[in-house]
């Protein structure tokens, strides 16, 4: 079990310097202050285990905040703090789920201490039921996370139980929406270190300036603003599984340290000399080719060595085959199912046109649009026209239609009438044909204008 | 007037940690006088009974016995449905004579 975080809510500053020097003194504890209820809600998907919580806030009562917190996580310990020595407070309080209510006076930091103690012995335990529940629950089965039975998918599956199987580095790719972080928490949950932490994070998506106090953590004081120690992702994962989605957007001076990372099996926190060992299954994933990245300079070659393991390579959909409408299927179903919407069919035509895409944004983009040809139907069945692709991609489509000659060129001159807000003459001129030839198509019918 | 020795109880012998409460102490406390003060000047009895109880947990903290007991009479009394404006007056006026003697001694330990 690591350090188990307690969140202080306290807006009178002198209280909560009292709370937190009292509390720091249990290294076991990570304290974090907040001045507002509102402020802590911002914070609570952090998941604190412990919450101290001073009854009369600027911002919000006790009440409503607890009430707040238990609805998202009953699990968390609320301990609430109050001036007010009033029994109908204290009982609303612990009927609510306050696990306990102290009396602020001079003796209340003991007594807070006490208390702490004694709510994270409980928050513990309740972990380790969970725990043991979770592993009663569990099933060797990849199909709950990703489904498919083309050739390809089958591949990936016999990777992904290989994988689960070995304690080693996974490198995962595929183009943006295959479901590489799928990937990674399917080798996770099906792994023994399925009842630790699978940690996941976007390298692309993290400032290059803040990606080692978010990958190692730092003490208080590192830098400026860093007024409290925070624990990194790679604390955070211990024993369980660290996921690197983009991993090719690290820089290389990143990249050099966390070769040192994955060499020493341990981190040291931004602003302290302490080495911390780590205990990591790290999978890692990038649209990028990395070899040619290491070709070009870009990335570390003896990184790109300790990181390769087993490779994953994520097919795109298109190459799925009729995995696209088993996934469909259980996309509509899904969607129908969250929305209390009645269970819809896909027609032949609907089927064929979903076959027949290229998906550029792979398994998320199916999703989008199925989830959107639901919406969009009006009966029991999802007909082709429900099915709406974007117009970025509709030259794509047309490529990949089977269209007579004629077709073809109704589709080209009408898209093309759409993208030039339907100046005939701007149209000719692009696709080198006459005015009348597209004055007569409108007039037979077969192109319309918008 | 006031006492330490809660705090030194629980410093451990941190006279860093000390420093910084008392330093809390004479940045906030005022601060809340101000404020339970503006709150008479404007009949803001939530303001008053807001900041009286911000103040209560300081004041035992440092032991100020002789307000202990008007600070907590100022934030019942505003908390009350027709408050007497002439009572919290003049615990008030007692309340922050008292402080301002006490963070007068504070800032001569703390610079001396």
């Amino acid at each position: 079990m690591g350090r188990s975080k307690i969140f202080v809510v306290e807006d009178d500053p002198l209280y909560s310097r009292l709370i937190r020097h009292k509390l720091s003194m249990d290294p076991d504890f990570e304290i974090r202050v907040f001045p507002t209820g509102k402020s802590f809600l911002e914070h609570l998907e952090a998941k604190p285990d412990i919450v101290t919580l001073d009854h009369s806030l600027p911002d919000m009562t006790g009440l409503e905040l607890l009430k707040e917190i238990k609805e998202r996580d009953a699990g968390i310990q609320v301990i609430v703090l109050s001036g007010q020595d009033d029994v109908s407070i204290a009982i609303d309080m612990l009927r609510n789920g306050a696990y306990d209510y102290i009396i602020k006076d001079d003796q209340s930091p003991e007594k807070l201490w006490h208390v702490v103690h004694q709510a994270n012995e409980k928050r513990s335990l309740q972990q380790e039921v969970e725990l043991l529940t979770s592993e009663v629950a569990a099933k060797y089965d990849f199909s709950s996370f990703m489904k498919g039975s083309s050739q390809p998918m089958q591949k990936v599956f016999t990777l992904l139980t290989k994988s689960a199987n070995a304690n080693i580095t996974v490198s995962i790719t595929g183009e943006t929406g295959t479901g590489k972080e799928l990937a990674a928490k399917a080798i996770h949950y099906n792994s023994n270190r399925m009842k630790k932490p699978f940690v996941a994070i976007n390298v692309a998506a993290i400032p290059k300036e803040l990606i080692e106090s978010e990958l190692f953590g730092f003490e208080k004081g590192a830098f400026t603003g860093a007024d409290q120690a925070r624990s990194g992702k790679f604390e955070d994962a211990n024993q369980g599984t660290i996921f690197l989605d983009e991993i090719g957007e690290m820089d290389l001076n990143m990249q050099a340290k966390l070769l040192r990372v994955l060499q020493e099996r341990e981190v040291c926190r931004l602003g302290s000399s302490k080495m911390t060992p780590i205990d990591v299954r790290l999978i890692v994933a990038t649209h990028r080719d990395l070899s040619k990245e290491v070709k070009n300079g870009r990335f570390r070659e003896d990184l790109y060595y300790r990181l390769m393991g087993i490779g994953i390579d994520m097919p795109p959909l298109r190459d799925r085959g009729n995995d696209i409408v088993l996934l469909a299927k259980a996309f509509m179903e899904e969607f129908c199912r969250e929305n209390k919407i009645q269970k819809k069919e896909l027609s032949p035509a609907c089927i064929e046109k979903l076959l027949k895409y290229s998906y550029p944004g792979n398994v998320r983009e199916l999703k989008a649009l199925v989830e959107i040809g639901v919406v969009m139907s009006d009966g029991k069945i999802i007909q082709a026209e429900d099915i709406q692709f974007q117009d970025r991609n509709q030259m794509e489509n047309i490529m990949q239609e089977d269209l007579t000659l004629e077709e073809f060129n109704q589709r080209l001159i009408a898209y093309y009438l759409k993208k030039m807000d339907n100046n005939v003459l701007k149209v000719a001129e692009k696709l080198d044909i006459g005015k009348s030839t597209i004055y007569r198509m409108l007039k037979e019918g077969k192109i319309q204008m918008d | 007037m006031y006492s330490l020795n809660k705090l030194r109880e629980m410093s451990n012998g941190d006279e860093q940690f000390i420093q910084s409460i008392i330093t809390t102490f004479l940045s906030n406390a005022p601060q809340s006088l101000d404020h339970i003060r503006e709150g008479i000047e404007k009949t803001d009895f939530e303001k008053i009974r807001f900041y009286a109880h911000q103040l209560k947990s300081s004041v035992d903290f440092f032991a100020v016995e002789s307000i202990q007991t008007i600070v907590r009479s100022v934030e019942m009394e505003a908390k009350q449905e027709s408050p007497n404006m002439v009572n919290i007056t003049d615990w008030f006026s007692l309340i922050d004579s008292t402080l301002n003697t006490v963070f007068d001694d504070l800032k001569r330990i703390t610079t001396t």
